[in-house]
């Protein structure tokens, strides 16, 4: 069975409606799951304007609704939904440095995406943006909060790491060894990708979407694809959704026990992670026979997807014994216990305040998982998910752990039947007079992606907007560090395991 | 054996036996205090033993042996057994957890995310595709907060040590031999067991701390007077066996009843 | 007499600072393999070496005398005290004044000059690493004390030799519970001062972990040679005070020179075998939580406190 692709409910909203329609749909129980602004030019059916779209969603049943409203072009402005949800409010921030779109009456109307060397008034997204003007001096610093008080100083840790992890600064205040508040600044990433997507043929698109964030290459193509094939109206058959869903479950299982191993590094027992890394050299060794690439690129392809090789059962399931072991061992060691029990814990009204998506919403109670809320794929049984309601680094290493248990099982499951070989069928590309739009979602590794495509009338890339966990995420971890002492920051920020180019774009 | 050896490996013995008890005062885990008891009581067997076997009485050897299997068998294996009994199943544990109920409507309802498994039994299940389920709480199975933190109640212990010391000595004066200078350290695991009877919240730790205090006395009664008639040991290791059947039982009521030992926790009269 | 002590003294300072890097790469092999790993050999820390002495040293702006002096005065005390410990003799020129106080002391200045340096950075790191380490340190001093006062008793003396000459004559004072507790203590005491896992993870790359790896970020090329040097013969010197106290088999006492050097076969092997020991318990333990580290010195204070206590109502001698 084929399951319905989600209808969209599209409504056109005056800007003064916004606040109202907005907040309606989130008492009914949706969530916000992006915000894109497109400028459109004088040939789009609402004329010369700056169109903001929020795609609102929930499930199960996969519900999608879309607010869209029109702003002036050469002035756009909203009132800020901040106040009611979070995450739009971040995705105001994001808007405004990019397209210029200003929020009225938004509670931190500061930079986000912007350091402070960009020069003012120039809008990369913008259509007559041009090229970058010469970036100018920084016209002032970067206004970290200072906190007052008698014995309280400030460490400053980044954007270059000791280690080998992406750049970010933080700023930590501290008095004695107590982290009094923590402030990330991120964006030192910021590639310009949705820029780069713009004009792009669908199938040139993919190579880009793989790359968004390194380790979520199934996640983010797949989404990606998922919004290509509603949009231009490609069918996917059942067999290469089957394989899709295989694939973004061995995604999970290699990085999860990647981060099940540094966990344990973190906290001194290292041996633990030599072991993680043995079992995980195997599962990429598993990915590279299974799609020819270490990471499982090229495996998700428009229309379809493409195995070299079915991953063998027996192969994963002593894998899996493996990692069970390791983990054992790793919640046996009562130090080890100690250093993840109690520290740092979510609260799980502050996850769902601020919109937290994947395990870290999951150790803190919230079950919310796109394969069940949006499935792409008709599961026999619906997967797994486990959910642990203490929020702290226990439970976030415990929903791996189960994470890894439920993976393995699923992709034995989802083996049977699968022959290797591309399966894909020719699209049916139609042609569209008008631009048309898609939307995909996906449970990544992390959390849920949502991808948004629109596709302009000669089959290219008229804009995408990808929108990764780690966005809904970062906001969390200064919240997770209240009351947490400075030599537990690393622990944390793995647990946490946030990425930061996907957050970036 | 020579007077001198006896010397030692008594030292050594009443060495061993404050040494455990200063480690049941320093651990977290119950299961570890539960061991350390039990060595404990081998250190405690090894005093009448080595005594007998210096004076050639062999009564005392009998009594030695009972003493093992009582102290460094029997009453560990209860209170093992009360553990694991109120170590309850992961599964419960979670709800347990941590107060609030996250049902709410909408995508981020907790009610329909259950896990489709539904084993429910505290071992692990290990069927070829199962879940594995992990050691998710080990709330129970820890002390983690006594009335007295950790470092305080060592320092507490050096403290009470000395006392032991100045107490004992007119003690010892009295009959200075090898045997009746090694008296503090029976005071003074007496006093420890004290101690951990009153600071600790866990029940479990509590009876040990309970059996401390009379292993303390039995000690005392060894290395002072070379051993109390057999009838009496008898006596009191039957009543000390009753004690802790009872509270075994009682943890276990406790546990089921209330979903908790921890005694600061059970402050109100419940219906 | 006296050129054989002579000869013995310069003997030991020269294998402990020419060998420690090989104990320190013997302690990372045995780390490598028993983690699965194929390891870097055991004479890296001879390469890294090497690979420090040939850079420009660089002094951050605005550090003064303390930063400057710190390597050279760890490297110093540290020597000092590997001269003063009788590792492979006890009939040394300098025996009189090997006073098991003033080890502790010279060992407490190397820690206090880093501390200081660490300070004089000015950088957050360095602040945080020097509290650490004091703080540390603070709860370490007074067990290193008792365990020491412990082993004093029974000589009568806290003259280093003269104790461990008394070991060896007697034998079972080893074997006693003042020694066996004070051999506990001390063990748990050098863990701490020499910052190994649980108390602090000497091969961490996460600088907010770190306690003796904080103090010293800002040291380039030969400062940095001669500070984790001076790190590592610490390590060094206290594994060979606690083989000298507790299985002293194998120290000269007189003056021949065979017996020297026989000791100083044995010194090496047996500081081996400790470090290879040492590096093996580590695999399987965990850094505990900082604000832990006070339980576990309490620990081995109350058990000092015990080997002295012990030592006066047990065993009788």
């Amino acid at each position: 069975m084929i399951p319905l692709p989600a209808r969209r409910t599209v409504v056109e909203t005056e800007a003064s409606e916004l606040p109202a329609r907005a907040g309606e749909l989130l008492r009914e129980g949706h969530r916000l799951a992006l915000v894109a602004a497109h400028h459109d030019d004088e040939t789009a059916p609402g004329g010369r304007a700056v169109r903001v779209v929020y795609l609102f969603v929930s499930g199960p049943p996969d519900v999608r609704v879309e607010l869209r409203v029109r702003l002036d072009a050469d002035d756009p402005r909203l009132t800020t939904l901040a106040p009611q949800s979070f995450a739009t409010g971040r995705f105001e921030r994001e808007m405004r440095d990019l397209h210029g779109v200003v929020p009225l009456g938004h509670p931190l109307p500061r930079r986000l995406v912007r350091h402070f060397h960009w020069p003012r008034g120039w809008y990369p997204m913008r259509p007559d943006a041009g090229p970058p003007p010469p970036f100018a001096e920084p016209e002032g610093p970067y206004p970290f909060l200072e906190v007052e008080g008698a014995g309280v100083y400030e460490i400053p840790v980044g954007p270059v790491h000791a280690g080998l992890i992406e750049p970010g600064h933080f700023r930590f205040s501290v008095v004695g060894e107590t982290i009094l508040k923590l402030k990330a600044r991120l964006w030192f990433v910021h590639k310009g990708i949705e820029k780069l997507f713009e004009g792009r043929t669908l199938d040139a698109g993919l190579p880009l979407a793989e790359r968004i964030s390194g380790d979520t290459a199934v996640g983010h193509a797949l989404a990606y694809c998922l919004a290509v094939e509603e949009a231009a109206g490609i069918g996917v058959p059942r067999e290469a959704r089957q394989a899709r869903a295989l694939l973004l479950e061995l995604e999970r299982i290699h990085n999860h026990v990647a981060d099940l191993g540094a966990l344990c590094n973190d906290v001194g027992h290292s041996v633990l992670n030599a072991h993680a890394l043995r079992i995980r050299e195997q599962l990429l060794r598993l990915n590279e026979e299974t799609t020819g690439h270490r990471l499982l690129r090229g495996g998700v392809v428009l229309g379809g997807a493409h195995l070299h090789a079915v991953p063998d059962a027996a192969r994963l399931r002593a894998l899996r014994d493996d990692v069970r072991q390791v983990a054992d061992l790793a919640l046996g060691h009562s130090t080890v216990r100690d250093r993840f029990t109690g520290t740092s814990a979510l609260p799980a009204r502050v996850a769902r305040d601020l919109g937290c998506l994947g395990y870290v919403a999951r150790a803190s109670g919230l079950g919310y998982d796109a394969r069940i809320a949006h499935p792409f794929h008709a599961y026999d049984e619906p997967p797994t998910v486990p959910v642990h309601t203490t929020g702290d680094v226990l439970a976030r290493f415990l929903v791996r752990a189960e994470e890894i248990d439920a993976s393995v099982a699923l992709v034995n499951r989802l083996a049977q039947g699968l022959t290797s070989g591309p399966t894909t069928v020719p699209g049916p590309r139609e042609d569209a007079k008008t631009v048309r739009s898609g939307v995909g979602i996906v449970e990544g590794w992390r959390g849920t992606i949502t991808t948004r495509v629109e596709i302009t009338p000669e089959h290219t890339l008229g804009r995408v907007k990808p929108v990764d966990p780690s966005f809904f995420n970062w906001p969390a971890l200064p919240v997770a560090l209240a009351d947490t002492i400075v030599p537990d920051f690393p622990l944390t920020n793995k647990s946490f395991n946030l990425s930061y180019a996907g957050n970036d774009l | 054996m020579s007077d001198s050896v006896f010397t030692q490996l008594l030292d050594l013995a009443c060495g061993a036996f404050l040494l455990t008890a200063v480690v049941v005062l320093w651990r977290r885990e119950l299961s570890v205090i539960v061991d350390v008891f039990a060595l404990q009581g081998v250190a405690l067997a090894t005093v009448p033993l080595l005594i007998g076997w210096h004076e050639g009485r062999w009564d005392l050897a009998a009594v030695a042996a009972g003493i093992a299997v009582l102290r460094a068998g029997i009453l560990p294996h209860l209170m093992r057994r009360a553990l694991t009994a109120t170590t309850a199943p992961p599964h419960a544990d979670e709800d347990e957890d941590d107060g609030a109920s996250y049902g709410t409507n909408g995508p981020y309802g907790t009610a329909s995310w259950d896990r489709t498994d539904g084993a429910h039994s505290p071992e692990r299940t290990d069927r070829t595709d199962g879940t594995h389920r992990y050691r998710a709480d080990a709330g129970e199975a820890r002390e983690t907060q006594p009335l007295v933190n950790v470092a305080a109640s060592l320092l507490t212990a050096a403290l009470l040590t000395l006392l032991a010391y100045a107490v004992s000595r007119p003690l010892i004066a009295l009959d200075p031999s090898p045997a009746t200078r090694a008296l503090p350290v029976g005071l003074a695991v007496v006093l420890i067991g004290f101690f951990v009877l009153t600071t600790r919240r866990r029940a479990l730790s509590q009876v040990v701390g309970f059996l401390l205090l009379d292993n303390g006395i039995t000690a005392i009664a060894f290395l002072a007077t070379s051993g109390v008639p057999l009838i009496v040991e008898l006596g009191v290791s039957f009543d000390v066996l009753l004690a802790v059947l009872v509270l075994q039982i009682l943890t276990t009521r406790m546990r089921t009843a209330f979903g908790t030992t921890d005694l600061d926790d059970l402050r109100e009269l419940h219906d | 007499m006296s050129g054989v002590g002579v000869a013995a003294v310069a003997a030991q300072v020269l294998v402990v600072v020419l060998g420690t890097p090989l104990l320190t790469g013997l302690m990372r092999q045995v780390r490598a393999r028993m983690e699965g790993r194929a390891g870097a050999g055991v004479a890296q820390p001879w390469r890294d070496m090497r690979k420090l002495l040939r850079k420009t040293p660089v002094t951050p702006t605005g550090t003064g005398p303390a930063f400057r002096v710190a390597p050279a005065l760890l490297v110093a005390t540290t020597a000092v005290a590997a001269a003063l410990v009788p590792l492979a003799s006890t009939a040394t020129p300098v025996s009189g004044e090997a006073d098991l106080i003033l080890v502790v002391a010279l060992l407490a200045l190397g820690s206090v000059a880093l501390a200081l340096a660490g300070l004089d950075t000015g950088t957050a790191f360095g602040g945080m690493g020097a509290s650490r380490e004091m703080t540390v340190a603070a709860l370490v001093e007074p067990t290193i004390l008792l365990a020491v006062f412990a082993l004093s008793i029974p000589a009568g003396t806290t003259n280093l030799p003269r104790i461990v000459e008394g070991a060896l004559h007697e034998p079972a004072r080893l074997a006693s519970p003042a020694g066996l507790l004070a051999t506990a203590a001390l063990a748990v005491a050098v863990l701490a001062e020499t910052g190994r896992i649980p108390v602090d993870n000497p091969s961490t790359h996460l600088e907010l972990t770190m306690v003796h790896e904080a103090m010293v970020l800002e040291y380039a090329g030969p400062d940095l040679a001669l500070v984790e040097l001076g790190a590592q013969m610490r390590l060094t010197v206290l594994l060979g005070l606690l083989a000298s106290l507790f299985a002293p088999w194998g120290i000269a006492t007189g003056a021949s020179a065979a017996a020297v050097a026989l000791g100083l076969v044995l010194f090496a092997a047996k500081v081996a075998m400790l470090g290879a020991v040492l590096a093996a318990a580590e695999v399987f333990w965990a850094k505990v939580r900082l604000f832990r580290v006070p339980e576990l010195l309490a620990g081995s204070f109350l058990l000092a406190l015990l080997a002295v206590t012990s030592s006066y109502f047990l065993g009788g001698v």
